[in-house]
């Protein structure tokens, strides 16, 4: 009678057709190994600057998108399952042509077998602000001395064979370097110079473990290495460099007529990492880690200049000055961390906390100088200097969760915190070693409900008795809480809704701490029919800083209060309609309204088209507008319409 | 379910499953028949991996076969009485109107996937302690978006953390909106050792100095917060309205908060040839220009 109906519905359609030998052995389910699935798509096209005004510097270092041919976006998806050489490849490109952020993702696996990524990032950072890092402001000069004009480049590589196996070796590479120019600062007694400088620096890291999965027990142990080189060059040639001062000292104006400063430093080092996780009965887990690192450098240092200078030491006149610096340093530093987890029943959670963290800076140089005196013998000097930071932090913290039904389960626990911290003080008029502590009581609290099927909040409260603190501006007697949640309104319409507050005091004596920080975000997703026609995305955040901390100015030791306020809307709408199969229009805004201690406003409208030309191929066309004003300093805006247009092919 | 569904259901509600299947299951071919919505795509599914027997877990549980109850559970009751409630469900659906809690979602998935560094910190995550279960990220069902996200990863992200695409609005930030980076180059979403997620490179180093390289040192003269791993006392990692993420509008402000000599703190108060009514003075880093570390300098000048 079943195999008469079955055969039935397979005439009807109803049924598909399967092999009875099929059915007979589910384990063997042939793979479709010839089947293979592929996707992308690639967007190139150019892009216009037009009407810019304003600061060029600070066009470059907020926005910097420039003029030319560009590789908008690319991307590859390809699935083969029960392939030879892999199931799955995909690859992502991003703004390539000459924009500032190109990026390259490409990400290959064969399930049993290997998984493997490639991360590649090209980033150039350009910052150049006058009101940042400008003395000579107040007399019109719109010129920053700290500038940066660089490129850094990023690869982050991992190969694992045979992911999730109980045996899963894996290779990991990674490589950080970078190299430009800047403007930076030569400093002698009584006056700094803006100089050049040419930046370069590159880090290696190499590591490679062992990965252990069996069914109650993960582990996972890792070695791996480092290396580290900088070789900044600053220099000054061709002129006289008055530098930032303009009053005589000591009877003559302190200049600058020629500088060369090499650094030389050579680093290296090892760390280690074992972890597990451990789940002997079903009602009890365990996970811990043991991290260690060390890294050590070697620096060598080499500085001449020639000019007028000043000695404060043997309040003495000079010309010239040759320096050379040996020195070392290392870092060691171990980690570790204890968690178990106990499940007394269904519904309850215990969780148990404990880290550890340990770290001895150790640094020590050797400097020689050597000065050319007026119709003197020159003055040699040398000194030894060393160096030393210490830190040990530990934590602990209990947490009990309970389902108290399907809907809703809450949390509460205790964290503390505590420590010590060392470090010998780096300002040579007041030598000697600057001692704090940590030690903090935090009670954890947090809800997470769920009525109905669309009603979603999560509540995560702090509250912390601290008598003491590394810094004078850590968190210290506070209250912290964040609510979240989400209301499916319907199939169409979503809100989000995000609050934040935090509120820290420090009133140990010479701190008086006060700080209140807010956020209140909302958030609307429309998509009527699931956005076939038309979208809407809407947020909207404010958010407000209160910040005060008395201070001692240094002139006079006078007790003043540094006040800083931000009273900031922040908000990004997106439209999206859909006009025809395949044509489209997106039209948005980001916006950034802040009043305070820098009043500032930035918006970025922005409109983009797409629309069919033939089969898979689309025309795009985009236009943006960057409009950035400050109200403290007009000097620094800027205004820019961006205009871009190009095809898009999807295969 | 398509049209063709409850007539599936009641032909297959009279067939016996097949001989060597355990008690109860009734395989994935079978679940496809209904589910086709889900199967086709599924193929190309890295769990489909389960059904192909490609994967150690698949092998030792012998769940070769049956990938839809691997998670799901026995699907013998399901099919013969077509109700949801005889399966595990991971969200919210017409007749299962309250999803499980997350612990007993993250169990099911952790049955394979508890190995590897990636879930090692779950325990210690804000994530983990709030109830976000694995499936309010990944859509396990899917395969076109690494590794099975439901949506771009950023865009994921801020859908629950609507103030921090706020903070992504500002000028200067990291280039998150640009696409030259993402939240989770930054953040372990499945947990990790320090606050707010943030992961750490070289064993034990905090992720900023991943790219920021060289900032990594050692260096013969410290600046003590950046080597505690506190970053962010002066930077706001995010976005900020100050230049170079700052926290504070000017730079004589941002060192003094800490710099005021105190009982029981780091950070003293500089000498006073440093006078604060000189612009000079105001720009702390046009001299202490290497105010992450010095190779040279004790007093970060050079």
């Amino acid at each position: 009678m079943t195999a008469r109906l079955a055969t039935l519905a397979v005439l009807l359609g109803l049924l598909p057709a399967r092999p009875q030998e099929q059915q007979a052995e589910p384990k063997s389910v042939a793979p479709p190994s010839a089947e293979q699935d592929t996707s992308g798509s690639v967007s190139f096209g150019y892009r216009w600057v037009a009407g810019k005004g304003g600061s060029e510097d600070v066009y470059r270092s907020v926005v910097n998108l420039g003029e030319g041919p560009k590789l908008f976006s690319a991307d590859a998806a390809v699935r083969r399952p029960g392939g030879r050489w892999y199931d799955r490849l995909d690859l992502h490109a991003a703004s390539w042509g000459g924009d500032p952020y190109n990026t390259i993702r490409l990400d290959g696996a064969r399930a049993g077998s290997y998984a493997f990524h490639l991360d590649y990032a090209n980033i150039r950072y350009f910052n150049s602000l006058p009101s940042f890092a400008n003395p000579l402001l107040g007399q019109g000069v719109l010129f920053s001395q700290r500038s940066l004009d660089t490129n850094r480049r990023l690869i982050d590589s991992e190969l694992e064979f045979r992911p999730g196996a109980r045996f899963s070796p894996y290779l990991a590479f990674y490589h950080s370097s970078g190299g430009g120019r800047g403007v930076t600062t030569f400093v002698v007694d009584g006056n700094e110079f803006p100089v050049g400088t040419r930046l370069r620096d590159g880090s290696d890291s190499y590591r490679g473990g062992l990965r252990l999965n069996l069914t109650r027990l993960n582990l996972t142990l890792e070695q791996g290495g480092t290396t580290f080189k900088d070789d900044q060059q600053v220099s000054f040639a061709g002129g006289v460099n008055p530098g930032n001062r303009r009053v005589p000292l000591l009877d003559q104006d302190v200049s600058l007529r020629d500088l060369g400063q090499a650094y030389g430093a050579r680093g290296g080092g090892v760390f280690s990492r074992g972890v597990f996780e451990a789940r002997p009965w079903s009602w009890l887990s365990f996970a811990g880690q043991f991290l260690y690192s060390k890294p050590h450098i070697d620096v060598t240092y080499l500085q001449q200049n020639t000019g007028n200078f000043v000695l404060f030491e043997a309040l003495q006149a000079f010309t010239g000055e040759l320096g050379r610096s040996l020195g070392e340093a290392g870092r060691p530093r171990s980690s570790a961390n204890w968690t178990t987890e106990i499940r007394p029943t269904r519904r309850a959670r215990v969780v148990q906390s404990w880290f550890t963290d340990r770290l001895h800076v150790a640094g020590a140089s050797l400097l020689a100088r050597s000065f050319v005196l007026p119709s003197r013998d020159p003055l040699q000097t040398s000194s030894t200097l060393s160096n030393r930071l210490v830190l040990n932090l530990n934590r602990h913290q209990t947490d009990g969760l309970v389902e108290v039904a399907s809907f809703l389960t809450l949390r509460a626990g205790h964290r503390y915190e505590w420590g010590d911290a060392a470090s010998a003080a780096n300002v040579t008029l007041a030598p000697g070693t600057e001692v704090a502590a940590l030690r903090r009581h935090v009670a954890v609290a947090g809800a997470g409900l769920r009525l109905g099927s669309s009603l979603d909040f999560s509540l995560d409260l702090e509250a912390a008795a601290g008598d003491r603190t590394f810094f004078r501006t850590d968190l210290a007697d506070y209250e912290r809480a964040r609510l979240r949640g989400r209301y499916h309104w319907s199939r169409a319409l979503t809100f989000t809704g995000a609050f934040a507050i935090l509120n820290n005091r420090n009133a140990a004596p010479g701190i008086d701490l006060e700080y209140q920080g807010r956020q209140t975000s909302l958030a609307v997703l429309l998509t009527p029919g699931d956005g076939r026609r038309w979208s809407l995305a809407l947020d909207y955040t404010r958010a407000t800083i209160r910040s005060s901390l008395p201070y001692l100015e240094p002139q006079d030791r006078v007790r003043l209060i540094s006040t800083y306020r931000e009273d900031g809307h922040y908000g990004n709408a997106m439209a999206t309609l859909h006009l025809w199969p395949r044509a489209r229009i997106d039209l948005g805004a980001s916006l950034a309204f802040a009043a305070g201690s820098r009043p500032t406003r930035y918006y970025q409208p922005q409109a983009r088209f797409l629309a069919p030309v033939w089969g898979k191929l689309a025309w795009q066309a985009e236009w943006r507008w960057f409009g950035f004003t400050e109200r403290r300093y007009a000097f620094e805006n800027f205004h820019a319409h961006l205009l871009a247009t190009g095809l898009q092919f999807g295969f | 379910v398509t049209p063709a569904g409850p007539i599936c259901l009641l032909l297959l509600a009279a067939q016996t499953p097949p001989p060597d299947l355990p008690e109860g299951f009734v395989g994935s071919e079978t679940c496809r028949l209904c589910h086709e919505d889900l199967g086709g795509e599924f193929r190309f599914n890295p769990h489909f991996a389960i059904d192909r027997g490609a994967s150690k877990e698949a092998r030792s549980r012998e769940w070769q076969g049956r990938a839809c109850e691997a998670c799901h559970g026995p699907g013998k009751a399901h099919m013969e009485a077509a109700e949801a409630k005889h399966i595990f469900l991971y969200g919210k659906s017409l007749r299962n109107r309250v999803a499980p809690a997350a612990g007993r979602i993250n169990d099911q998935c952790l049955q394979c996937h508890a190995g590897g560094l990636t879930h090692n910190d779950r325990l210690l995550g804000a994530h983990g302690r709030n109830g976000v279960s694995c499936t309010q990220c990944h859509s396990v069902h899917r395969s076109d978006r690494r590794p099975l996200l439901a949506v771009e990863p950023n865009e994921l992200c801020q859908q629950c953390h609507v103030n921090v695409r706020a903070e992504f609005a500002r000028p200067y930030r990291h280039r998150v909106p640009e696409g030259a980076m993402g939240c989770t180059d930054c953040h372990d979403p499945h947990g990790e050792l320090l606050p707010r997620q943030v992961r750490r490179v070289a064993a034990n180093e905090t992720v900023c100095l991943k790219c920021h390289g060289d900032k990594r040192g050692p260096f013969p003269f410290e600046h003590a917060p950046v080597r505690l791993g506190r970053c962010n006392t002066c930077h706001e990692p995010h976005g900020s309205m100050n230049p170079r993420l700052l926290v504070r509008h000017e730079q004589r402000f941002l060192c003094l908060e800490c710099h005021t000599s105190s009982l029981q703190t780091i950070g003293i108060t500089p000498p006073a040839l440093h006078d604060l009514r000189s612009p000079r003075f105001q720009n702390c880093t046009i001299c202490h220009s290497k105010i992450h570390g010095s190779l040279v300098n004790k007093d970060l000048l050079r």
